[in-house]
């Protein structure tokens, strides 16, 4: 716990809170919009996350054939992160007539259609803190797990490049669809320390 | 570059580096018509910004599948988000010949693309901008790591 409140303390890790309920508004009201369905507000989570959660998740998400991932990396003024997008595939078919893809649905469409969703998820969110906090996000190319990068390589590289760091979580669902997803927003520690500044400025 | 205040003369150069970089970069409003389109694309596709101005880019490149590029711009007119192509899922939008042609050893030039929002005055998205990346070599290197 000490590293906990070294990291984030509890007057910070409220404002992102804050931060992060306002952003989310703002992101489901775009995502209604593109879709034409009632997103149902999601409650982000805001916590600290081991480095071993995060491999466990994306063990998960190997294992389960039935989950396919994306990654996204975004910066802005220095401050860097990733977001992770887990898609149950479950969710492709009603989110395919949604977005009018049409035809049948093969793999290779599937992933087309996740990193499309996974663009705009991704932006509406970061896009929202940025807004609030002055910070302009650039995101770079999705990457999809498994297909343009391999998870096994992922996991023995990264292992000890850092150990506690800054997540958001967020669980969107459509109403009456079958559509399940978590997005993960992920701050580097060095980000942390400079969002703590932009936070404290906003605090004081 | 928002807040700095660019003079006459910096434009001059602003306007060399849009031209000479080597990344395509094609400006298209509402109706999909070009109104920007760079040297990179020029050289590559041998159409002159003179004749692509006002064109629309799907009479230009009819290998452009409409239906699926409307899809993806739709957000970025739409919500200021931007999308991407990645030439795993489509290997080019524009098809180009290898940059390299004597010792290149794809056939054509393999593409990323974003398409970035680009807003008016008045906050509006009235254009997008389609920047395509040139990664045949991360491509055909990937695929040669995949054989092995």
């Amino acid at each position: 716990m000490k590293v906990n409140a070294c990291l984030v303390n509890e007057d910070q890790r409220d404002c992102y809170q804050e931060l992060v309920n306002v952003a989310m508004g703002q992101a489901a009201d775009h995502l209604a919009r593109l879709v034409g369905a009632y997103v149902v507000l999601p409650i982000p989570k805001v916590s600290l996350i081991d480095n071993s959660d995060l491999n466990m998740a994306m063990h998960d998400a190997k294992r389960d054939t039935s989950v396919s991932a994306v990654c996204q990396g975004f910066i802005g003024s220095g401050i860097a992160g990733e977001a992770l997008l887990l898609f149950k595939d479950t969710s492709f078919a009603s989110l395919a007539s949604l977005l009018k893809y049409q035809g049948p649905l093969n793999r290779q469409m599937e992933l087309e259609l996740l990193m499309d969703t996974a663009s705009v998820l991704i932006a509406a969110c970061i896009n929202g803190i940025g807004e609030q906090l002055e910070i302009r996000f650039n995101q770079g190319t999705p990457v999809i797990l498994g297909q343009h990068c391999m998870v096994d390589d992922i996991l023995n590289s990264r292992q000890d490049k850092w150990q506690k760091t800054l997540a958001i979580e967020i669980h969107y669902t459509l109403e009456q669809l079958d559509v399940d997803c978590d997005l993960l927003l992920l701050f580097s520690e060095e980000s942390v320390k400079k969002l703590n500044q932009r936070i404290d400025f906003l605090l004081d | 570059m928002q807040q700095t205040n660019i003079e006459m003369e910096d434009i001059h150069w602003l306007m060399d580096i849009l031209q000479h970089i080597d990344v395509g970069l094609v400006v298209l409003d509402k109706k999909y018509q070009i109104q920007l389109w760079n040297g990179f694309m020029e050289s590559h596709s041998g159409i002159s910004p003179q004749k692509a101005k006002d064109q629309c880019l799907f009479n230009l490149f009819p290998e452009i599948p409409e239906e699926w590029f409307r899809r993806k711009s739709d957000p970025v007119f739409q919500l200021g988000s931007r999308t991407f192509t990645v030439w795993q899922q489509r290997p080019y939008l524009f098809h180009f010949g290898n940059y390299r042609p004597i010792t290149g050893q794809a056939e054509h030039m393999y593409q990323n693309t974003t398409i970035i929002p680009l807003q008016s005055i008045n906050k509006e998205v009235s254009h997008i901008c389609l920047i395509v990346y040139d990664v045949t070599d991360v491509a055909v290197n990937q695929s040669i790591a995949l054989l092995k």
